[in-house]
């Protein structure tokens, strides 16, 4: 990497600028970026097509062929790379490297981390400077802290056009569709389920999504690599360092002149001593510059950027001490020290409100805990949870029921309360069911769909027991008639049978 | 078992000898047949929707013969007036006077075939019969003979030259019932039946035998109308309906004769179930074909091709149960 090879004007760059920088630096190469982009992706889309075409995979060929994007990343950054430090373009040396690139160092990038929201940014830490591990996090922490924000930006615009060209393209076939066949087209097109689409509409899918990333994906490389470089600039000062190397050509040309024109003009000539002067005073100046040495030294370490890497990692819990509270200080502008006192007093209310804010959401969690106090109770594996019944709109729990629900029926209705007893028999039979079996019920079951879930969960025997005991429930309570002693008591008798796990 | 126990649990075994006649020349479809007698037995109108040649026709002619009554069609067109469905005076020279000639209305069982095709004057001719129980011609009126039922059809995927029928209309029938193609094993049946040994393709009717009698039915609809409905399942209904009215996706909701549909259809249902009495499952197996005329859904729902059904059933499932 030799700076002074470098193709554009090393500067510290506003952000958005650095990525249009990045865009145009795109726009330079572009027939050597698409002619290598082509080449590599063309042959995955037709992949991809092939793999839809013959199999029921449409789908998962897209999201394979999007998440594998980060591959193409490689290829363009080395074009735009070695063109930034004056290496011409050449298509088919970067056709050639474009296996070796694309997969170097690209298992972060398939991993989840694909989803990382500045990966352009990023990309180069890995695939420029080859960086894995520990030196990486450092280098992305040291680059994150300044543009990962712009970086986040760029790939949303980036998503978003793509979007936008995607959907763009789709619509634009349906308006130049023939009416007859753009219903139908358009149902299969925009179905919410997948695997009712045609394979036709889905290689259609794909190839338009293609199309949309062909068309802006390079200028998305091409801006994080321009966040990147500015950054680098910025804190390796590789702008300084230019200005340090071109001041060194300039003094040593200085230098010759100089004494060419001592030799030539003021050795024979003692009354150009005033000249004299002024030649010693330069060469002076030029001397109390820095040596090569000198300079070479700082220049290299510049390179360095680990020990410009302003964070450490620090393993164990530090005291920060607080700094001392900074005195007011009154300008004497009564206007400014207006502001500044208003300032200061919205602050604190501002404070005052969130401190309020933070104690009404305690407030609330704490009042509401019994409703998400039971979805923490599963984490909790040693307790067993009873599961919720939900009856007529209120939760049957096991301590309203008796120990002995077919005794206790018994006894309700030998005192004359019928009703009570086969409420008592049919509750406590659907919470035995839920309990025991494992039935599950929505809140919204009826009678019928309560012995269709247990017929699903038991056997024939107990789906027959169930039926014996919905059936005496619904004449109780929607014709308000009861069943004989007897078939009750027979209810009664064989309920233990059935669930004498729950009743013990 | 009282007597009126007894009768209901008569009433079903003929019932269910009644479904089998009709099944033996509308094959298959069994919840739509259901559909069309427990709506009889309401004594309440029924809108079947499908596409054509699904034997919507069929089906009506199969239950008039079943059960022994007038049956008459009307094949609605553009060009038809209210005079063609309620029938019209006719001037006589001879006798100087005017004759009353009776419309095809004056039936016991009307099909009123793609009643979406005949203008809006002439299906509110057809629905103000429905709703009042009698015809009034050059001014006087007429009493329909019970039963009266009518069965409207109309075909989901035409709409040119159609005029749908507007909310207020649709509130008329009992319920609205869906037509779908029959599955594989029926398919075979109908094509065998429909091809063995006869000219045409045509279904025939003539070898179904009456089951039931005019008396029976009007006995029938007695019956039901006397099942017992507990609050509780009154509740249930008004709750299912009034929560149309809430949910999200719904623009406008059922309406207090949505209740009522719900809970009339719920009776017949009962009583076809051999009980004298409306359970809550009566009353979710008759929701959704008494509610899904009356609801309208919201743009969106309807721009993303969702259907009536589709929101209730969600909106069914948000209510809770009345189990004490």
């Amino acid at each position: 990497m030799n700076l002074e090879n470098v193709t554009v004007e090393l500067r510290p760059r506003g952000e958005w600028e650095a990525a249009e920088l990045g865009g145009r630096m795109v726009r330079r190469d572009a027939g050597t970026i698409y002619r290598v982009w082509f080449a590599m992706t063309l042959p995955a889309v037709a992949l991809m097509a092939l793999v839809t075409w013959f199999t029921n995979w449409g789908g998962l060929a897209l999201l394979l062929y999007w998440w594998l994007e980060p591959i193409t990343d490689g290829p363009i950054l080395r074009i735009i790379s070695r063109r930034l430090f004056g290496e011409e373009p050449d298509t088919r040396s970067n056709l050639k490297a474009v296996f070796s690139i694309a997969w170097r160092n690209k298992i972060y990038w398939l991993s989840p981390h694909r989803l990382h929201f500045a990966r352009s940014t990023m990309m180069p830490v890995t695939q420029l400077e080859g960086l894995t591990g520990a030196r990486r996090r450092a280098r992305a922490k040291t680059l994150g802290a300044r543009i990962f924000s712009h970086g986040v930006g760029v790939t949303a615009v980036y998503q978003h056009l793509v979007l936008a060209l995607y959907v763009g393209m789709i619509l634009l076939i349906f308006m130049l569709m023939p009416e007859s066949v753009q219903q139908s087209w358009g149902q299969d097109w925009f179905s919410m389920f997948w695997d009712t689409r045609t394979k036709m509409t889905e290689i259609s899918d794909l190839v338009i999504f293609y199309l949309a990333q062909s068309a802006l994906h390079p200028w998305f490389v091409g801006a994080g690599f321009g966040l990147y470089i500015n950054c680098r600039t910025q804190l390796e000062a590789w702008d300084i360092e230019v200005a340090f190397r071109r001041m060194l050509q300039r003094r040593a040309a200085l230098k010759a002149a100089a004494s060419l024109l001592i030799v030539i003009f003021l050795v024979p000539l003692p009354s150009f001593g005033q000249e004299t002067e002024v030649a010693d005073e330069m060469t002076h100046q030029i001397q109390g510059y820095w040596t090569d040495e000198e300079l070479k030294a700082p220049l290299e370490s510049v390179g360095k950027l680990e020990e410009l890497d302003i964070f450490e990692e620090v393993d164990d819990w530090q005291r920060i001490e607080k700094p001392a509270k900074r005195e007011r200080d009154f300008s004497g502008n009564a206007m400014e020290d207006f502001f500044e006192g208003l300032a200061q007093i919205v602050s604190v209310i501002v404070e005052f409100a969130l401190w309020i804010t933070v104690a009404l959401l305690l407030l609330v969690i704490f009042l509401s805990r019994e409703r998400w106090m039971p979805y923490l109770k599963p984490l909790d594996l040693k307790k067993k949870n009873a599961p919720r019944v939900i009856l007529a709109g209120g939760e049957v729990r096991a301590e309203e029921l008796p120990d002995d629900i077919p005794q206790s029926a018994m006894s309700l209705w030998k005192e004359g309360r019928r009703r009570e007893a086969l409420a008592l028999l049919y509750r406590g039979t659907v919470y035995a069911a839920v309990t025991h079996y494992n039935v599950r019920l929505p809140k919204s079951a009826t009678e019928n769909m309560c012995v269709a879930a247990v017929a699903r969960s038991t056997d024939r025997e107990q789906t027959a027991f169930f039926r014996r005991v919905v059936s005496a429930w619904i004449r109780c309570a929607y014709a308000s008639e009861l069943v004989d002693e007897e078939t009750v008591a027979g209810l009664c008798r064989d309920w233990p049978s059935h669930f004498k796990a729950v009743q013990q | 078992m009282s007597e009126y126990e007894s009768h209901i649990a008569s009433l079903s075994e003929k019932l269910e000898t009644l479904r089998q006649e009709i099944g033996k020349a509308f094959i298959g479809q069994p919840d739509t047949v259901n559909s069309v007698l427990l709506s009889l037995l309401a004594g309440g109108h029924v809108l079947l929707e499908g596409v054509p040649g699904l034997g919507k026709t069929l089906l009506v002619k199969a239950l008039s013969r079943s059960i022994g009554v007038e049956f008459a069609r009307i094949q609605f067109t553009p060009d038809m007036m209210p005079s063609d469905v309620s029938g019209h005076a006719v001037y006589e020279p001879s006798k100087d006077s005017f004759r009353v000639r009776r419309g095809p209305v004056f039936t016991n069982l009307l099909l009123a075939d793609e009643i979406n095709r005949a203008p809006a004057k002439t299906q509110a001719a057809l629905l103000e019969v429905m709703q009042e129980g009698q015809v009034t011609i050059e001014g006087t009126p007429s009493k329909l003979e019970p039963p009266f039922m009518v069965v409207a059809t109309q075909n989901p995927i035409e709409h040119e030259g159609t005029y749908p029928l507007p909310e207020a209309q649709l509130d008329r029938f009992l319920l609205k019932v869906l037509i779908d193609y029959p599955g594989q094993n029926d398919e075979v049946r109908i094509a065998a039946a429909a091809t063995g040994n006869r000219v045409g393709d045509a279904l025939y009717v003539d070898a179904l035998e009456p089951v039931m009698r005019r008396e029976d039915i009007l006995m029938a609809q007695k019956l039901a109308a006397a099942a017992t409905v507990d609050d509780a399942v009154l509740d249930y209904a008004a709750r299912i309906s009034r929560h149309t009215r809430d949910a999200s996706g719904i623009r406008i909701g059922a309406g207090p004769r949505g209740t009522i549909s719900m809970i009339r259809a719920a009776r017949g249902a009962a009583v076809m179930h051999g009980r004298h009495f409306v359970t809550p499952d009566d009353i979710r197996e008759v929701a959704i074909p008494a509610l899904r005329h009356r609801i309208a859904l919201s743009p969106e729902l309807e721009i993303e091709s969702y259907k009536p059904d589709d929101i209730l059933k969600e909106t069914i499932k948000d209510v809770i149960a009345p189990r004490q």
